[in-house]
């Protein structure tokens, strides 16, 4: 079945700051969404407000046509900037953990990646590298088989390899029946796994267009579309 | 691969497959890989690979059969022109470079002879 995101008139503010202002957007399962801009454009906050960890001030999230509630959390499986592994935790106990906490959790899929990744199940959480920790988040993210994925900054901050290893499983693991939003600054990394470029300056969006559109229209590549648009911004 | 990312990455995979088949890696009636195993083959969206086999599929270059795939035409005098264009695309570029530097056509000749005939 088919999935469907339609956020109208969103805003989200914190204190007096407005992060989010009058947003409307729709995303469509089968596709891949790159949510571009530089920090503190309110990427993380929209990414939240649709996965339900933030509560808007107005506006509207719609998943399939009804008002976002808690029982689509399931349908939901996200990547978060933060860690959320307990120090004891071995790599196979996030598994575990995952597989429990999650009836969407696909274990056979988890080992295959995890194998993939060279991730070695007996080994500490706390004593991975940041690339490979990175690694196993996303690992632990995509062995769901959720409708909506939101990975927020899969690829700051990590080594060219490990971010070959994220890009690589991210590719093998798009259906044409779940969304998925790639939330990055690192465009040039990103860039062959986007379908559509959501660009985000100041919580509004500036742009919105097929990756292939802008580099028919404009012959340049999404990198340079983003410094075209930001450098102005 | 690497693309150029300045230009439509549907477009720079069509070029791939016709020099597949100019050098004959893919032949009349020949089954492509599935959407999927291009897609992970490219390191691209299956989206991009769609629109691939879209755009293939409307040039007449290939044809799907219901449940068991996509194939290579059978029309071998559309691979034969396919084949050509690949080549003179080649040629061209090189003539171009070549006269970009103020080369007679006698020099260019004589270059390429002598080259090949190093290589020989």
């Amino acid at each position: 079945m088919n999935t469907r995101i339609e956020i109208a008139n969103l805003q989200k503010r914190y204190g007096r700051k407005v992060v989010i202002q009058d947003m409307d957007l729709i995303l469509e399962s089968g596709k891949v969404y790159g949510l571009l801009g530089p920090n503190g454009q309110g990427k993380t906050t929209l990414i939240k407000c649709i996965a339900g960890l933030l509560t808007p001030e107005k506006g509207q999230i719609l998943i399939n046509g009804e008002m976002r509630e808690t029982r689509h959390k399931g349908m939901i499986s996200m990547l978060a900037d933060k860690d959320l592994f307990y120090k004891w935790m071995t790599v196979q106990d996030t598994i575990n953990f995952y597989d429990t906490f999650f009836e969407d959790f696909d274990r056979a899929d988890s080992e295959e990646l995890i194998r993939f990744m060279e991730l070695v199940p007996q080994e500490k959480v706390e004593k991975l590298s940041k690339g490979m920790k990175a690694r196993l988040k996303l690992v632990l993210v995509l062995s769901r088989k959720a409708k909506i994925y939101l990975l927020d900054e899969p690829l700051s901050g990590i080594d060219p390899v490990s971010r070959e290893k994220i890009v690589e499983t991210i590719l093998d693991r798009i259906r044409e029946d779940a969304i998925m939003v790639i939330s990055s600054h690192m465009v040039h990394a990103i860039e062959s796994l986007l379908d559509e470029v959501i660009l985000l300056s100041n919580g509004k969006i500036i742009a919105k267009e097929e990756a292939e559109v802008i580099r028919s229209e404009k012959g340049i590549s999404i990198d340079d579309f983003y410094l075209e648009v930001f450098r102005h911004a | 691969m690497k693309f150029d990312n300045n230009r439509p990455i549907y477009l720079q995979i069509i070029s791939e497959i016709h020099k597949d088949l100019a050098s004959g890696r893919l032949v009349t009636g020949q089954k492509l890989p599935s959407v999927r195993q291009l897609a992970i083959d490219y390191k691209v969206n299956p989206n991009t690979i769609q629109r691939t086999f879209r755009e293939l599929e409307g040039m007449g270059m290939t044809f799907t059969k219901r449940g068991m795939g996509t194939f290579i035409t059978e029309d071998a005098e559309m691979i034969e022109e396919i084949k050509i264009s690949v080549v003179e695309g080649y040629v061209n570029a090189y003539i171009e470079s070549m006269k970009a530097l103020n080369l007679s056509n006698e020099e260019i000749v004589e270059i390429v002879q002598k080259r090949l005939g190093g290589v020989a």
